[in-house]
């Protein structure tokens, strides 16, 4: 299908991303050109594949890799606040959420 | 036309796990906002997600407790969308292949039992909490409760009315609370339910257009947020108009819902297997092991109770709708000899005074055995009923042992009958008049000479006594 | 010799004797970065109070002989996507201008542990997303062989800084050749190692799936050193490797005699540079010569790595880079009208093109309609590149080739075409796809004195293996030896 204009705005509102006239205009034409080089994929058999095959399949993960249920220190709020917030701040201050 | 509702829940429940689903954050509820942060719980770049042991058990018993298929092999998956109080822009979910699959419970209709099948359970993040300000251009996030891990259990549309959605609901509670995995607080947010709704011509088997209604966060939002919306429903089809697909917020406040903003809403949550943690192979002793660990389900237990306890259908099924009742109950019961009062009292005089004092079974002041005793003091005769529903009152008012509240006030029954006479001689002797109206034949009149007997025993006689001895002397 | 021109081996020696102190070494690095960077901009930080103060520590605990790792008191570098705590970690990027972790990365604690001197945070492409690193929000990378020549990437401060002695070896991360592309164009070692081999634990992530952190270092024995130290089972990494690793240095032997190398046909194709087919064919007649047994092989699927690898990694990186909305950290665009204008003016001023022209791609290849045409197909191409590596694999115990298939590029001659700039990647890609080992060594220089780079892969955690065979080539060969000339 043809990356036309629609389907970038589409695509950057999924992303959040705001695109002025000009980036708007080189995305249709670079995301284009790469999604046709994509395409070449098309070509290739993998009709007798899973897509999940590529998935290292370790039988001890659950065992052996999981996180045992134990509490840890939790990080002093100051070090975790966005720098842009008020030295005194409890929250990260976002603009008004309407619901 | 006649229209029936098919009805659809998907249930949220937080685990209750000591430590969050990918950092070592604890889990408890409240705190100073943002207090129980890490690096990884909000979404720091460089960090990565250690999952929980605990919590895939925990998954994996709610499946095993409502009779599901317990997946060999599974994965978690991103969910991808914005949104302030998800830190990472994506909640790590399960997509394609839950943790439990295919399984049901069942509840307790007006036509008997019924099951509802479960589509799956599967394994994923709480999100944080935003606050707002009352006034001010600014919302404020909190991660607290983010990373906490969280059950999504979907049902198939199997529930016909707002009763059988609360049915269910409560069958759901008290299994998760039974085997430990969700303490399903809803006041705390830790049990959420998301319903979904489409009415049809009655007997039909035809899928009509549905709707979601969010943001219910009590039982009773569950049953009114289900009524509203089927009769909404009926209207709009009856007067022409087609349901549209559409998420709603329900307004508790106002007991209506309303259709949510979806400009910035597009759903296309980009699923895909989430690169930061090998799938995981479930193994069949794991499996076994965690079933083995299951205790007693409700059901099991309701069952128990008619078997072994003799006790009513209805009221095995009160006695086991929540875990700590339940465990209360049971605890009671084996101190005593007499089940059915234990389970009276547990019934009637305990819910009752919970429900006045707006407490919760685990806030009840004293132990089980303590209402053994009582039904004990009772049933020898030490205490006669009106005094033992006092002594339970002041059970709860101080928590003390029952013989200790009746020896501490000498609210012993009068048993002693020369005492007794004394008591029934002034009685006759200080009401001529009720006497003469017996005499006349007015038998009512001895109830109030027992009453003003009763009074000067400070309810301490024993009234059957007292009735006796009264009646004696005024026919002998 | 300077004190830049030794090598990590040569340092320990020295700091041993006590003929050098660390202090002295880190003061003399400091005041090199100080006269080369202006002009080479290879540091987007550079921490000298840090620094110092570690110096000093250091050798206290080398005086009191509480610490004896090779790497106790070297100069180093790191990335700027690999979080240090109190250090600012930019990702070259106007987003994370403002970052400063509370947290080191894992192989940062590592390599505190081994007694290393962090000398500061190198440039990059922005968010590691290029291989030229001229997406870096903050400044462009010279390459220190000719400066008007960039120095691949997106590890290119990293390679650059250790061919100009501005760190005696540095950290880079590779998803899909950024260690080896840039160490290649900047005539240095540059590993990637087997995904799982060293933890991602801090490493801002780009493509979760492919990206590893490695060494770039001057010579193989510095990168088996470094290897020893990064290496390891990380519980905070699930997708860390819990085996245990071997004594890489314990590799560092000068034989490869009975070796079995394929070089596949589709790695010296016409697409290749002369100058660099010649110099990958002169290195199998040196394998050859020194006994190993050199074969043509074929990778069938050559032609499909490239969109198999940017599609699962621009998947990736598009939900990897959702979380810069200017709530938690970054940038933060200033009166918002709205929290959907917050959110979208913080990234969108936040992001250089190249990330938002990435980001677009990997949430269009993941949309509604798109999954299964390209992300679902890209897995399983990636499954059958997967299988025909391990064929190779059942026969062959390295394959060589290019690293690239040029030599460094002039600053701004390819950085306006994406899609050339993505197939230059061809050779590098495939070792991400498959998880494998790599190297890049010095094999050669082009007609003007470039340096060329042989790659070298071998199976999954056969880095002992690899190891052998770099060594092996440098011990027998001078190319290592050269140094760019610098005005100083």
């Amino acid at each position: 299908m043809a990356i036309t204009k629609e389907v970038i705005e589409y695509i950057a509102m999924l992303a959040r991303l705001q695109l002025d006239e000009d980036e708007e205009n080189n995305m249709v034409s670079d995301i284009s050109r790469i999604i046709s080089y994509f395409d070449k994929l098309k070509e290739l058999d993998t009709s007798n594949i899973d897509a999940m095959e590529f998935l290292s399949v370790d039988e001890d993960v659950f065992d052996k890799a999981l996180r045992d249920d134990v509490i840890g220190k939790s990080y002093d709020r100051r070090e975790l606040l966005h720098p842009e917030e008020e030295k005194d701040s409890e929250y990260f201050t976002v603009p008004r959420v309407v619901e | 036309m006649e229209y029936e509702a098919v009805i659809g829940l998907e249930v949220h429940a937080e685990l209750s796990t000591k430590s969050k689903i990918f950092c070592s954050c604890t889990t408890e509820f409240g705190g100073q906002p943002n207090t129980h942060c890490c690096p990884v719980c909000i979404g720091m770049p460089g960090t990565l997600p250690a999952l929980n042991r605990k919590a895939v058990e925990y998954t994996i018993k709610a499946g095993l407790a409502t009779n599901c298929t317990i997946s060999n092999f599974t994965k978690q998956d991103r969910k991808n969308y914005f949104y302030p109080d998800l830190p990472k822009g994506y909640q790590i979910s399960q997509y394609d292949l839950p943790l439990c699959k295919n399984g049901y419970v069942e509840i307790e209709t007006e036509n008997g039992k019924k099951k509802i099948r479960i589509n799956r359970i599967h394994l994923e993040e709480d999100a944080g909490k935003l606050v707002h300000s009352e006034y001010g251009h600014n919302s404020y996030v909190d991660y607290n409760r983010t990373g906490v891990p969280l059950i999504e259990i979907v049902s198939e549309p199997d529930i016909s009315s707002a009763a059988e959605a609360r049915a269910y609901l409560e069958k759901l509670k008290a299994i998760l609370q039974f085997i430990g995995v969700s303490d399903c607080k809803m006041e705390e947010g830790s049990l959420r339910a998301d319903v979904n709704v489409s009415i049809r011509p009655k007997g039909s088997n035809e899928l009509w257009e549905r709707t979601e209604m969010k943001n219910l966060n009590s039982f009773r939002a569950v049953y009114r947020a289900i009524e509203a919306e089927v009769a909404r429903q009926i209207q709009v089809v009856k007067s022409g108009g087609t349901i549209q697909r559409e998420t709603r917020r329900w307004d508790d406040a106002k007991g209506e819902s309303y259709p949510m903003r979806s400009k910035e809403n597009a759903q296309d949550y980009r699923y895909f297997p989430e690169p930061d943690l090998p799938p995981l192979i479930i193994k069949e002793e794991l499996i076994q092991r965690l079933k083995n660990e299951l205790p007693e389900l409700p059901d099991a237990r309701k069952q128990r109770y008619i078997s072994e306890y003799g006790l009513p259908e209805y009221d095995a099924g009160v006695l086991t709708s929540s875990k700590e009742l339940s465990d209360f109950f049971e605890e009671a019961a084996r101190a005593s000899e007499n089940i059915k009062a234990v389970s009276n009292w547990v019934m009637g005089d305990m819910l009752r005074i919970l429900n006045e004092r707006n407490l919760e079974v685990s806030q009840v002041p004293f132990p089980p055995t303590y209402l053994a005793k009582l039904v004990a003091l009772l049933d020898k005769g030490v205490i006669n009923g009106p005094t033992a529903k006092k002594v339970f009152e002041e059970m709860f008012n101080t928590g003390k042992d029952p013989e200790a509240i009746v020896k501490e006030h000498g609210l012993e029954v009068l048993n002693d009958e020369s005492l007794l006479l004394q008591v029934v001689e002034k009685v006759i002797q200080e009401n001529p008049n009720s006497v003469a109206d017996y005499k006349k034949g007015k038998k009512k009149a001895i109830g109030f000479l027992v009453g003003q007997a009763m009074k000067a025993t400070k309810g301490k006689a024993n009234p059957q006594l007292l009735n006796e001895l009264l009646i004696k002397k005024l026919e002998g | 010799m300077k004190l830049h021109e030794y090598t990590i081996t040569q340092l320990h020696e020295l700091i041993s004797k006590k003929e050098v102190s660390v202090p002295e070494l880190t003061r003399y690095m400091l005041d090199r970065i100080d006269r080369l960077d202006s002009n080479l901009e290879c540091y987007i930080t550079v921490t000298q109070k840090h620094a110092m103060e570690r110096a000093e520590s250091v050798q206290k605990m080398i005086d009191e002989g509480v610490l004896n790792s090779p790497l106790a008191g070297i100069p180093m570098a790191i990335k700027d996507n690999i979080c240090t705590k109190g250090i600012p970690t930019t990702c070259a990027s106007k987003m994370l201008g403002n970052f400063v972790p509370p947290y080191d990365a894992h192989v940062v604690k590592k390599l505190y542990d081994n007694g290393a001197v962090v000398l500061g945070k190198l440039n990059m492409d922005e968010f590691a997303m290029g291989s030229s690193t001229e997406s870096s929000y903050f400044k462009k990378t010279k390459n220190p062989w000719d400066t008007q020549r960039v120095p691949g990437g997106s590890s290119g401060g990293s390679a650059a800084a250790v061919a100009a002695g501005e760190a005696i070896y540095a950290l880079g991360s590779d998803t899909g050749g950024s260690i080896r592309q840039p160490a290649s164009f900047c005539g240095c070692v540059g590993l990637k190692p087997t995904y799982g081999l060293v933890s991602r634990f801090g490493l801002v992530a780009y493509a979760s799936s492919f990206d590893q952190i490695g060494p770039l270092t001057k010579t193989v024995t510095d990168c088996a050193l470094v290897l020893n130290a990064i290496a390891g089972h990380d519980p905070m990494d699930l997708t860390s490797s819990r085996r245990q690793h071997p004594d890489y240095t314990k590799a560092l032997i000068n034989d490869v005699k009975g070796m079995k190398i394929g070089i596949p046909r589709e790695f010296i194709a016409d697409n290749v540079q002369k100058d660099v087919r010649d110099a990958v064919l002169n290195a199998a007649k040196v394998f050859s010569n020194l006994g190993a047994e050199c074969e043509e092989i074929s990778i069938p699927s050559m032609e499909y790595v490239v969109p198999t690898y940017y599609i699962i990694a621009l998947a990736e990186a598009s939900s990897n880079l959702a979380r810069y909305d200017g709530v938690k950290f970054g940038y933060r665009a200033a009166n918002p009208k709205d929290m959907l204008d917050f959110c979208m003016r913080s990234r969108s001023e936040g992001f250089g093109t190249e990330v938002k022209r990435r980001i677009l791609l990997g949430t269009y290849v993941l949309s509604s309609g798109y999954y299964d045409a390209y992300y679902k197909k890209a897995l399983k191409a990636r499954a059958l590149i997967i299988r025909q590596f391990n064929k190779i694999f059942e026969k062959y115990d390295i394959i060589i080739g290019p690293v690239a298939p040029t030599t460094a590029y002039k600053i701004g001659e390819k950085i306006n075409d994406p899609v050339q700039m993505y197939m230059e990647d061809i050779f590098t890609v495939p070792v991400n796809i498959a998880g494998l080992p790599a190297i890049s060594i010095s094999c050669g220089f082009d007609s003007s004195f470039l340096p060329i780079g042989l790659q070298i892969i071998a199976n999954r955690f056969d880095e002992p293996t690899l190891i052998r065979a770099a060594y092996t080539f440098e011990q027998n060969t001078d190319f290592h030896k050269a140094k760019p000339s610098l005005d100083e």
